[in-house]
């Protein structure tokens, strides 16, 4: 790993602009291509999950009547909060995800195939299931910034009891999986995502002081390392291979050391508060998206809104059972009514996030500009737990990269597929690689 | 639309089985003799029928979970940080978060690994009471190399829970080496290596090792790692002084010896740590800390009615692991614990304090037992409504360990939004369950979980349910019928199959692995035995969690094998 330098100008230059100030997208560091590669923003990567399908009072709730092109598309119902962001946005109708169908446990092996596209093999303590497409990215871009990729959620997850019909828990809990059986658990506290994304930076700190902070850090890794070692030739495979997990870890952490001075070329802002409630909770998150891209600290994030099947009570939408429980709605009209509001309220938190982006200028656009956001659920109906006509939304331009402003439909007979358009979505990043049961990436996505 | 229940689709099988069942084995009477007479290496074919059983297994590298990560640095330290509830959830298998497979480790823990030895060391180091536990040398003076040295060297002996290599402290000191070197001093040194030793492989993984791990002879764990297993199950927790000497001694392997420290263990304050997380898991007492009943459906439910139900299961619980109670009356106690503001909540007589009191519950009441406790019918409860699908589910997974398939794809499951609910009771409206393709499973759920419906949503006793009349009609899966919490919790606890299940639970908890049925496998014998001792009235918990730690399981294991 290269010495990251800087000159003294420019991060005095960096540290002065604040947060909230049009930060220039930030050289990355690690090496000669990307700092030639300079002229042009870097790309990034979110995929964003919500439980329990998206309900409606009607099917016309969510998906709009008229399909328009353009920035003309007339927005529904429940995706009102986006209409000002139409021309940044691809609406997908029709789109399946077969590997998400299991014989029973519907919310875990659909979450578990979320942007996996492989099916959960059933077992409750051994889980296999495939890399998921933000761990591709993360895998080629994930080298050129501090931190490889964020997983970051709302809800860490019940404390006993099965969680989905005798699939692992890890299905249900985490879309990230770094291999076929290492799921990636995600923060649900933004203080701790802030430590993850600062640690170590301490803006009043002196270069030698710096430098010391970071002598001490390696040489604890190094112990590590050096255990890892001599333990390594001693263990039979399985337990080499859990070991292998404990190395990973340790040597992105020396990674994140050697990147350390990174930190001062971005004002972090404050350690944000603890929010307690919900709402408060996801923006918390989504402003933690923002920074660490306006930071380029990481170009790839997952978040999942709420566990597979999760039971959060939306008191504050006058909704008092548990999300899950409501979503098995029996086609009752006041059920519907109240996953209508569950599902709008989504939207709006969506929406947050594209304003957010948007609101940071850089190169010739906006963060918005320069990402894609993937964003859906691991059912379309949280009733009959179907895995086709997914509700899916693309929003960002993907740095040019995706032609947005279009409400697309594909028709059941054309077995268009998630795993289809994430291969999209990975080219947004110079990715080129298939997913799943992905073959090519989904026309119409790209601009060409 | 009305309560369509679409069950009508396909058979569905699978509903008839019991789990892992293990009646019909020999028992091993042969508890002292090592497991490894015979082994494969001999020329044997492994798994071959009629061979002698022979495997002890092996369990995968394990790392703390959260729970034993806290209570560990507790011990090591004498700290009353938790820096473990920041870390992410552990993942289960088998319903516990022990199980070695689904422990799993990302880098995410690694650098809150990191974050919490910088933060225990620097509190270690700056609290006297703590520091003199650590630090009975200087730093500063002359000798401050020795000093760190040998600091090191008792620091990483408990925290690894085995004594230290020379190579190993030569490499810790070395890292100390570090202070000096950049102009600093001897104790910034130490605390690096302190944090070293916190974040090593050493310490936040259990690590057994094998002579050969290509080998697939069973050989005898080391008595530092039976040590190891024994605090682990018992206290969730490090081994203390006692077990480290034993071990120094290399005397812990000794049946008289294991036996003696299991019952210390369970009669140590940090005994409790087995009823928590074991019964916690098992029983999911654990889920009563986040259960969320509809405060307009439930307006009497508050936090200190949630601490009061969970309070009472766990000391009956602990009563049984203790064995001052036989395991039955898990099932059947005639009394319980109760405070004013669960007495209340019972319909009972207060008791004349907010904290717990043993009381015999009236002969003719509703109650006996966990299942007709709180805490029970709470977290089987959905939010707004009793689900007897799911309090009948608990009793067959938990209790019988009858695996109840999910439902089929494309069935309404919930019928709470029915719009004849006001013309039916639920009962009524989950008879559908009872009819065609559905009813296979659901003899395993809702035919149990009706006996219970005299309880509400958070266990209050009730004859009527909205306008309708309680129907507490009951049967087991084998067609038994039964009325009410009482009568539910005496033909269970008559069960073989709970005491099978029982031992399966507490097997899997203790090894931290599945347990395995091949024939070659100790597994099904010692569960076998287990299960019929559990059968005889006067074989108590504790007796069980003797039998465990004494079962050749619990101090062999052996390799992997070369290839796969």
């Amino acid at each position: 790993m290269t010495q990251v330098s800087q000159s003294p100008s420019r991060r005095k230059f960096l540290a002065s602009a604040g947060m909230t100030l049009s930060v220039p997208f930030l050289a990355s560091l690690s090496s000669k291509r990307a700092r030639a590669a300079e002229a042009k923003p870097p790309t990034r990567l979110i995929y964003y999950y919500v439980p329990n399908g998206i309900n409606g009072s009607s099917r016309q709730s969510f998906w709009p009547t008229s399909q328009g092109t353009g920035a003309n598309w007339s927005v529904s119902p429940m995706l009102k909060p986006l209409e000002a962001w139409r021309s940044r946005l691809l609406l997908i109708e029709g789109l399946e995800n077969v590997p998400g169908v299991p014989i029973g446990g519907d919310h875990a092996v659909g979450t578990a195939a979320f942007i996996t596209c492989v099916q959960a093999f059933k077992s409750d303590s051994a889980p296999r299931l495939g890399i998921s497409a933000d761990q591709i990215a993360a895998s080629k871009i994930g080298k050129l910034t501090k931190i490889p990729s964020l997983q970051l959620g709302i809800e860490g997850g019940s404390t006993a009891g099965g969680c989905d019909s005798g699939y692992s828990c890890a299905y249900a809990r985490s879309i990230s999986w770094a291999g076929p059986t290492t799921p990636l658990p995600k923060l649900t506290n933004p203080q701790q995502v802030f430590d993850q994304l600062f640690a170590g930076f301490d803006a009043k700190a002196t270069d030698a002081e710096q430098a010391r902070r970071r002598a001490y850090q390696k040489s604890v890794l190094d112990a590590a390392l050096a255990d890892v070692n001599a333990l390594a030739t001693r263990l039979g495979r399985s337990d080499q291979r859990k070991l292998e997990e404990y190395t990973t870890g340790v040597r992105e952490l020396e990674r994140r050391v050697e990147l350390l001075p990174k930190g001062s070329a971005c004002d972090s802002g404050t350690r944000p508060p603890l929010p307690m409630d919900l709402p408060g909770r996801v923006r918390a998150m989504s402003d933690l998206m923002v920074l660490a891209f306006q930071c380029d600290l990481t170009r790839v994030v997952s978040f999942m809104l709420g566990n597979a099947a999760s039971s959060h009570q939306y008191g504050f939408l006058g909704v008092s059972r548990g999300h899950h429980e409501v979503s098995h709605h029996g086609q009752n009209p006041t059920a519907l009514a109240q996953l209508e509001k569950i599902g709008t309220w989504e939207i709006e938190q969506l929406a947050y996030l594209l304003s957010r982006l948007a609101a940071v200028k850089e190169g010739e656009g906006d963060l918005l500009s320069n990402t894609t956001i993937f964003w859906s659920s691991e059912v379309s109906d949280g009733d009959k737990h179907t895995h086709n006509d997914l509700p899916v939304l693309v929003a960002g331009q993907g740095g040019g990269a995706i032609n947005a402003g279009r409400y697309l439909r594909f028709a059941p007979a054309q077995k268009a597929n998630i795993a289809s358009l994430l291969m999209a979505t990975l080219k947004t990043v110079g990715v080129d690689s298939t997913i799943g049961n992905g073959t090519a990436a989904l026309a119409g996505v790209n601009n060409t | 639309m009305g309560a369509l229940v679409l069950c009508a689709t396909g058979v569905i099988t699978g509903c008839t089985g019991v789990v892992a069942s293990t009646e019909g084995r020999d028992t091993d009477d042969g508890e002292e003799r090592p497991p490894n007479t015979g082994g494969r290496g001999g020329g044997g074919q492994g798994g071959a029928g009629g061979q002698a059983a022979w495997d002890p297994g092996r369990v995968t590298l394990r790392r703390l979970n959260r729970v034993e990560y806290n209570n560990t640095v507790r011990d090591l330290l004498g700290t009353s940080l938790r820096p473990a509830d920041a870390f992410p959830p552990d993942d289960r298998g088998f319903g516990f978060d022990n199980l070695a497979d689904a422990l799993t480790l990302s880098p995410v823990h690694l650098s809150l690994y990191v974050a919490s030895a910088e933060q225990l060391v620097n509190e270690a180091l700056s609290q006297p009471v703590q520091r003199i536990r650590l630090l009975s040398c200087s730093t500063t003076d002359a000798n401050a190399e020795a000093c760190v040295g040998k600091t090191v060297r008792a620091f990483a002996r408990r925290a690894w829970r085995r004594p230290p290599t020379d190579a190993e402290i030569a490499r810790l000191v070395k890292t100390a080496a570090i202070g000096p070197a950049q102009a600093q001093t001897w104790e910034q040194g130490l605390a690096l290596a302190l944090q070293a030793v916190l974040v090593s492989p050493h310490f936040i993984f259990r690590i057994e090792l094998d002579g050969d791990p290509s080998s697939l002879q069973s050989h005898k764990l080391t008595d530092h790692e039976l040590a190891t297993r024994l605090a682990y199950l018992l206290w969730s927790s490090m081994p203390d002084n006692e077990l480290f000497a034993l071990a120094d001694r290399g005397e812990l392997g000794r049946k008289e010896e294991l036996t003696r420290q299991t019952l210390r263990m369970l009669a140590d304050p940090k005994g409790t740590a087995f009823a928590e997380n074991f019964g916690g898991q098992w029983l999911y007492l654990r889920k009563m800390v986040e259960v969320k009943p509809d405060p307009a459906e439930f307006p009497s439910f508050d936090e200190s009615l949630r601490r009061a139900m969970y309070e009472e299961s766990r000391l009956l619980f602990a009563d049984v692991v203790a064995g001052r109670e036989p395991v039955s009356a898990l099932l059947n106690a005639k009394f319980t614990y109760l405070n004013d503001r669960l007495a209340r909540h019972y319909g009972l007589p207060a008791v004349g304090s907010d904290k717990h009191k043993r009381v015999t519950l009236p002969s003719d009441g509703p109650r006996a037992g966990f299942l007709g406790q709180g805490a029970f019918l709470t977290v089987t409860s959905h939010t707004t409504r009793t689900s007897p699908v799911l309090r009948g589910k608990w009793v067959s997974t938990q209790l019988l360990c009858q695996e109840v398939p999910p439902p089929p794809p494309n069935v309404n499951v919930d019928l709470t939004d029915a719009s004849d609910a006001a013309d039916k009771s639920l009962r009524e409206r989950l008879s559908a369950h009872a009819v065609g393709a559905c009813a296979g499973c659901h003899k395993l759920m809702d035919t149990i979980g009706f006996g219970l419906e005299n309880f509400d949503g958070i266990g209050a006793y009730r004859t009527k349910d909205g306008k309708f009349n309680v129907d507490a009609k009951g049967a087991l899966p084998d067609g038994e019928p039964f009325t009410g919490a009482r009568e539910l919790g005496d033909l269970v606890a008559r069960d073989k199959q709970f005491a099978s299940c029982l031992a399966q639970n507490a097997y899997i908890y203790a090894l931290g692995r599945v347990s395995s049925d091949a024939p070659e496998h100790l597994d099904g014998s010692i569960l076998a035995d287990l299960a019929a001792k559990l059968g005889s009235s006067d074989f108590g918990f504790n007796d069980l969690l003797v039998s465990l730690t004494n079962a050749p399981t619990f101090s062999f294991r052996r390799g992997e094998g070369a290839q796969q």
